[in-house]
Protein backbone atom coordinates (compact mmCIF):
# COMPACT_ATOMS: atom_id res chain seq x y z
CA UNK A 1 0.00 0.00 0.00
CA UNK A 2 1.08 3.51 -1.30
CA UNK A 3 2.50 5.63 2.08
CA UNK A 4 0.04 7.97 2.68
CA UNK A 5 1.48 11.67 3.78
CA UNK A 6 0.65 13.74 6.44
CA UNK A 7 2.21 16.78 7.69
CA UNK A 8 -0.33 17.52 10.08
CA UNK A 9 -0.76 14.41 12.59
CA UNK A 10 2.32 12.14 12.14
CA UNK A 11 1.33 8.92 13.04
CA UNK A 12 4.50 6.94 14.01
CA UNK A 13 8.55 7.22 13.97
CA UNK A 14 8.28 6.37 10.26
CA UNK A 15 6.25 8.93 9.66
CA UNK A 16 7.95 11.71 11.28
CA UNK A 17 10.82 10.39 10.00
CA UNK A 18 9.39 10.58 6.31
CA UNK A 19 7.51 13.72 6.81
CA UNK A 20 10.66 15.49 7.84
CA UNK A 21 12.42 13.96 4.93
CA UNK A 22 10.19 15.42 2.62
CA UNK A 23 9.86 18.79 4.26
CA UNK A 24 13.95 18.65 3.88
CA UNK A 25 13.26 17.62 0.13
CA UNK A 26 11.50 20.59 -0.17
CA UNK A 27 12.83 23.22 1.64
CA UNK A 28 16.30 22.05 -0.23
CA UNK A 29 14.51 22.37 -3.48
CA UNK A 30 13.19 26.00 -2.55
CA UNK A 31 16.83 27.31 -1.87
CA UNK A 32 19.61 25.20 -3.49
CA UNK A 33 19.48 26.92 -7.12
CA UNK A 34 19.66 30.81 -4.99
CA UNK A 35 22.47 29.36 -2.75
CA UNK A 36 23.85 27.83 -5.92
CA UNK A 37 24.77 31.72 -7.45
CA UNK A 38 25.27 33.27 -4.09
CA UNK A 39 28.27 30.41 -3.54
CA UNK A 40 29.04 31.06 -7.87
CA UNK A 41 29.09 34.93 -7.29
CA UNK A 42 31.39 34.26 -4.25
CA UNK A 43 33.73 31.63 -5.19
CA UNK A 44 33.33 32.52 -9.27
CA UNK A 45 33.82 28.89 -10.17
CA UNK A 46 30.55 26.66 -11.07
CA UNK A 47 32.50 23.07 -9.89
CA UNK A 48 33.55 24.67 -6.76
CA UNK A 49 30.16 26.36 -5.90
CA UNK A 50 28.57 23.34 -6.94
CA UNK A 51 30.84 21.34 -4.28
CA UNK A 52 29.79 23.91 -1.77
CA UNK A 53 26.44 23.90 -1.86
CA UNK A 54 26.18 19.78 -2.06
CA UNK A 55 28.11 20.18 1.01
CA UNK A 56 26.40 22.74 3.34
CA UNK A 57 22.79 20.08 1.88
CA UNK A 58 24.51 16.78 3.49
CA UNK A 59 25.79 18.95 6.65
CA UNK A 60 22.37 20.46 7.35
CA UNK A 61 21.26 16.73 6.62
CA UNK A 62 23.34 15.10 8.60
CA UNK A 63 23.25 17.42 11.64
CA UNK A 64 20.20 19.66 11.70
CA UNK A 65 17.88 17.66 10.28
CA UNK A 66 16.19 17.22 13.44
CA UNK A 67 15.70 21.02 14.18
CA UNK A 68 12.61 22.95 13.96
CA UNK A 69 12.20 23.52 9.69
CA UNK A 70 12.05 27.04 10.68
CA UNK A 71 15.73 27.18 11.67
CA UNK A 72 16.74 25.53 8.66
CA UNK A 73 16.94 28.48 6.30
CA UNK A 74 19.68 30.79 8.68
CA UNK A 75 21.30 27.10 9.77
CA UNK A 76 22.42 26.42 6.08
CA UNK A 77 23.09 29.49 5.02
CA UNK A 78 25.24 29.71 7.81
CA UNK A 79 26.75 26.23 6.94
CA UNK A 80 27.39 27.96 3.48
CA UNK A 81 28.91 30.84 4.49
CA UNK A 82 31.48 28.99 6.71
CA UNK A 83 31.98 26.97 3.39
CA UNK A 84 32.63 29.88 1.32
CA UNK A 85 34.80 31.35 4.15
CA UNK A 86 37.06 27.35 3.88
CA UNK A 87 37.33 27.88 0.14
CA UNK A 88 38.66 31.40 0.52
CA UNK A 89 41.16 29.96 3.09
CA UNK A 90 42.25 27.39 0.81
CA UNK A 91 42.78 29.81 -2.26
CA UNK A 92 44.31 32.02 -0.33
CA UNK A 93 47.17 29.11 0.66
CA UNK A 94 47.39 28.00 -2.68
CA UNK A 95 48.16 31.00 -4.44
CA UNK A 96 50.46 31.62 -1.40
CA UNK A 97 51.76 28.45 -2.19
CA UNK A 98 51.88 28.56 -6.26
CA UNK A 99 53.85 31.71 -5.43
CA UNK A 100 56.52 29.81 -4.50
CA UNK A 101 56.94 27.51 -7.79
CA UNK A 102 59.50 28.63 -10.56
CA UNK A 103 57.84 31.38 -12.59
CA UNK A 104 56.69 30.71 -16.22
CA UNK A 105 57.10 33.08 -19.44
CA UNK A 106 53.53 34.45 -18.43
CA UNK A 107 53.99 34.59 -14.58
CA UNK A 108 52.19 38.02 -13.31
CA UNK A 109 49.70 38.13 -16.09
CA UNK A 110 47.45 35.18 -15.29
CA UNK A 111 45.84 33.81 -11.73
CA UNK A 112 47.91 30.35 -10.88
CA UNK A 113 44.58 29.53 -9.40
CA UNK A 114 42.71 30.04 -12.27
CA UNK A 115 45.24 28.35 -14.28
CA UNK A 116 45.34 25.34 -11.85
CA UNK A 117 41.44 24.85 -12.24
CA UNK A 118 41.27 25.50 -16.10
CA UNK A 119 43.96 22.67 -16.62
CA UNK A 120 42.60 20.12 -14.27
CA UNK A 121 41.13 17.12 -16.25
CA UNK A 122 37.24 18.35 -15.74
CA UNK A 123 37.87 21.85 -15.97
CA UNK A 124 36.59 21.35 -19.75
CA UNK A 125 34.37 24.15 -20.51
CA UNK A 126 31.06 23.40 -19.72
CA UNK A 127 27.46 24.38 -21.21
CA UNK A 128 27.09 26.80 -18.70
CA UNK A 129 30.11 28.70 -19.93
CA UNK A 130 29.51 28.82 -23.30
CA UNK A 131 25.98 30.48 -22.29
CA UNK A 132 26.37 34.38 -22.58
CA UNK A 133 26.02 35.84 -19.46
CA UNK A 134 23.46 39.13 -18.96
CA UNK A 135 26.12 42.00 -19.19
CA UNK A 136 24.50 43.70 -16.43
CA UNK A 137 24.91 40.83 -13.98
CA UNK A 138 28.66 40.47 -14.99
CA UNK A 139 29.35 43.78 -13.96
CA UNK A 140 27.24 43.28 -10.96
CA UNK A 141 29.39 39.74 -9.91
CA UNK A 142 32.34 41.92 -10.41
CA UNK A 143 31.27 44.72 -7.92
CA UNK A 144 30.63 42.00 -5.42
CA UNK A 145 33.80 40.38 -5.73
CA UNK A 146 35.46 43.61 -5.33
CA UNK A 147 33.57 43.73 -1.82
CA UNK A 148 34.97 42.85 1.35
CA UNK A 149 34.22 39.34 2.31
CA UNK A 150 31.90 40.62 5.35
CA UNK A 151 29.83 42.82 3.07
CA UNK A 152 29.15 40.87 0.79
CA UNK A 153 27.71 37.68 2.73
CA UNK A 154 25.77 41.06 4.36
CA UNK A 155 24.66 42.33 0.95
CA UNK A 156 23.74 39.00 -0.39
CA UNK A 157 22.06 37.42 2.21
CA UNK A 158 20.10 40.42 3.07
CA UNK A 159 19.06 41.26 -0.36
CA UNK A 160 19.45 38.18 -2.22
CA UNK A 161 18.33 35.77 -0.10
CA UNK A 162 15.68 38.24 2.14
CA UNK A 163 17.14 37.14 5.34
CA UNK A 164 16.21 39.80 7.89
CA UNK A 165 19.22 41.03 10.31
CA UNK A 166 18.46 38.76 13.37
CA UNK A 167 18.62 35.68 10.53
CA UNK A 168 21.53 37.18 8.78
CA UNK A 169 23.75 38.41 11.89
CA UNK A 170 22.97 34.14 12.69
CA UNK A 171 24.27 33.16 9.14
CA UNK A 172 27.41 35.24 9.50
CA UNK A 173 28.23 34.64 13.04
CA UNK A 174 27.96 37.87 14.43
CA UNK A 175 25.96 40.66 15.84
CA UNK A 176 22.93 42.58 14.59
CA UNK A 177 24.85 45.86 14.48
CA UNK A 178 28.00 44.28 12.46
CA UNK A 179 25.56 43.04 9.68
CA UNK A 180 23.75 46.59 9.75
CA UNK A 181 27.39 48.39 9.06
CA UNK A 182 28.54 45.70 6.76
CA UNK A 183 25.10 46.28 5.01
CA UNK A 184 25.24 49.58 4.44
CA UNK A 185 28.97 50.15 3.54
CA UNK A 186 28.22 47.44 0.54
CA UNK A 187 25.37 49.17 -0.67
CA UNK A 188 27.51 52.56 -0.67
CA UNK A 189 30.68 50.75 -2.06
CA UNK A 190 28.33 49.41 -5.16
CA UNK A 191 26.44 52.66 -5.72
CA UNK A 192 29.91 54.40 -6.16
CA UNK A 193 31.18 51.38 -7.87
CA UNK A 194 27.94 51.08 -10.19
CA UNK A 195 26.90 54.41 -10.04
CA UNK A 196 28.42 55.35 -13.83
CA UNK A 197 26.65 52.33 -15.48
CA UNK A 198 23.76 52.42 -13.81
CA UNK B 1 22.64 59.44 4.39
CA UNK B 2 20.52 61.67 2.79
CA UNK B 3 16.97 61.55 1.16
CA UNK B 4 18.77 61.27 -2.28
CA UNK B 5 20.91 58.66 -1.31
CA UNK B 6 18.48 56.39 0.30
CA UNK B 7 16.25 56.73 -2.90
CA UNK B 8 19.22 56.12 -5.05
CA UNK B 9 20.58 53.15 -2.97
CA UNK B 10 16.67 51.59 -2.64
CA UNK B 11 16.92 51.32 -6.46
CA UNK B 12 20.44 49.61 -6.39
CA UNK B 13 19.10 47.26 -4.30
CA UNK B 14 15.50 46.64 -6.05
CA UNK B 15 18.05 46.36 -9.37
CA UNK B 16 20.81 44.15 -7.91
CA UNK B 17 18.07 42.06 -6.53
CA UNK B 18 16.14 41.55 -9.92
CA UNK B 19 18.79 41.04 -11.92
CA UNK B 20 19.66 38.16 -9.55
CA UNK B 21 16.48 36.77 -9.04
CA UNK B 22 16.72 36.33 -13.53
CA UNK B 23 20.13 34.71 -12.92
CA UNK B 24 18.39 32.31 -10.48
CA UNK B 25 15.70 31.98 -13.17
CA UNK B 26 17.93 31.30 -15.89
CA UNK B 27 20.24 28.31 -14.47
CA UNK B 28 21.37 26.13 -17.14
CA UNK B 29 20.14 22.78 -16.96
CA UNK B 30 23.46 20.67 -16.53
CA UNK B 31 23.69 23.02 -12.87
CA UNK B 32 20.08 22.74 -11.81
CA UNK B 33 20.77 19.04 -12.56
CA UNK B 34 23.33 18.87 -10.45
CA UNK B 35 21.64 20.71 -7.85
CA UNK B 36 18.95 17.50 -7.92
CA UNK B 37 21.60 14.91 -7.32
CA UNK B 38 23.38 16.48 -4.42
CA UNK B 39 19.80 17.20 -2.89
CA UNK B 40 19.18 13.31 -3.47
CA UNK B 41 22.88 12.83 -2.09
CA UNK B 42 21.50 15.26 1.05
CA UNK B 43 18.24 13.15 1.39
CA UNK B 44 19.42 9.83 1.28
CA UNK B 45 21.96 10.67 4.41
CA UNK B 46 19.20 11.86 6.23
CA UNK B 47 17.94 7.95 5.23
CA UNK B 48 20.40 6.45 6.40
CA UNK B 49 21.16 8.67 9.80
CA UNK B 50 16.82 7.89 10.15
CA UNK B 51 16.58 6.89 13.80
CA UNK B 52 16.44 2.81 14.41
CA UNK B 53 13.80 1.65 17.71
CA UNK B 54 15.07 1.39 20.62
CA UNK B 55 15.57 -1.76 22.06
CA UNK B 56 13.66 -1.29 24.82
CA UNK B 57 11.06 -0.70 22.42
CA UNK B 58 11.15 -4.27 21.22
CA UNK B 59 11.23 -5.50 24.47
CA UNK B 60 7.41 -5.26 25.52
CA UNK B 61 6.54 -7.08 22.26
CA UNK B 62 8.65 -9.45 22.54
CA UNK B 63 6.90 -10.18 25.96
CA UNK B 64 3.38 -10.57 24.65
CA UNK B 65 5.02 -12.87 21.72
CA UNK B 66 6.42 -15.16 24.42
CA UNK B 67 2.70 -14.58 26.37
CA UNK B 68 0.63 -15.94 23.61
CA UNK B 69 3.16 -18.85 23.21
CA UNK B 70 2.87 -19.73 26.76
CA UNK B 71 -0.89 -19.13 26.76
CA UNK B 72 -1.54 -21.53 23.71
CA UNK B 73 0.76 -23.94 25.50
CA UNK B 74 -1.64 -23.66 28.26
CA UNK B 75 -4.50 -23.04 27.16
CA UNK B 76 -4.96 -26.33 25.40
CA UNK B 77 -4.62 -28.55 28.72
CA UNK B 78 -7.54 -29.33 30.59
CA UNK B 79 -7.59 -28.73 34.12
CA UNK B 80 -5.13 -25.40 33.54
CA UNK B 81 -5.13 -23.89 36.77
CA UNK B 82 -7.08 -20.25 35.39
CA UNK B 83 -4.62 -18.88 37.92
CA UNK B 84 -1.57 -18.85 36.01
CA UNK B 85 -3.76 -16.84 33.01
CA UNK B 86 -4.38 -14.34 35.96
CA UNK B 87 -0.30 -13.65 36.13
CA UNK B 88 0.03 -13.44 32.87
CA UNK B 89 -0.22 -8.96 33.13
CA UNK B 90 2.62 -9.63 35.63
CA UNK B 91 4.62 -12.10 33.30
CA UNK B 92 3.61 -9.36 30.36
CA UNK B 93 4.61 -6.48 32.13
CA UNK B 94 7.28 -4.24 31.80
CA UNK B 95 8.49 -4.36 35.17
CA UNK B 96 10.31 -7.57 34.70
CA UNK B 97 11.06 -8.90 31.34
CA UNK B 98 13.81 -11.33 32.76
CA UNK B 99 10.80 -13.46 33.66
CA UNK B 100 9.70 -14.14 30.30
CA UNK B 101 13.43 -15.82 29.81
CA UNK B 102 12.19 -19.08 31.13
CA UNK B 103 8.78 -20.25 29.37
CA UNK B 104 9.27 -23.68 29.90
CA UNK B 105 9.59 -22.90 34.15
CA UNK B 106 6.34 -21.69 33.63
CA UNK B 107 4.93 -24.32 32.18
CA UNK B 108 6.12 -26.68 35.02
CA UNK B 109 4.54 -24.57 37.07
CA UNK B 110 1.65 -25.07 35.69
CA UNK B 111 1.68 -29.09 35.51
CA UNK B 112 2.93 -29.14 39.27
CA UNK B 113 0.34 -26.32 40.67
CA UNK B 114 1.01 -27.48 44.36
CA UNK B 115 4.58 -25.81 44.09
CA UNK B 116 3.24 -22.31 43.59
CA UNK B 117 1.73 -22.93 46.97
CA UNK B 118 3.38 -21.72 50.07
CA UNK B 119 5.29 -24.34 51.61
CA UNK B 120 4.39 -26.38 49.01
CA UNK B 121 7.98 -27.72 47.55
Amino acid sequence: MMQRWDADSPASLEDVTLDQARALDRFLSGVEKRAYRIARIAVRNDDDALDIVQDAMLQLARHYSARPSEQWRPLFYRILQNRIGDWRRRSKFRSRFLAWLPASGEAGERDPVRDLVESAPDGAPTPAQHIVVDEAMRTLEEALAALPHRQQQAFMLRNFEGLNVAQTASAMGCSEGSVKTHYSRAVHALRARLGEVW
Amino acid sequence: MNEYDAQDCGALEERTRALFEHSVADLDARTRSRLTQARYAALEELRRRRPRPARWLLAPSGGLLAAAILAVFLGGRPGSDPAVFEDLDVVTGPEDIELLQDVEFYAWLAQHPTAAQPGGG
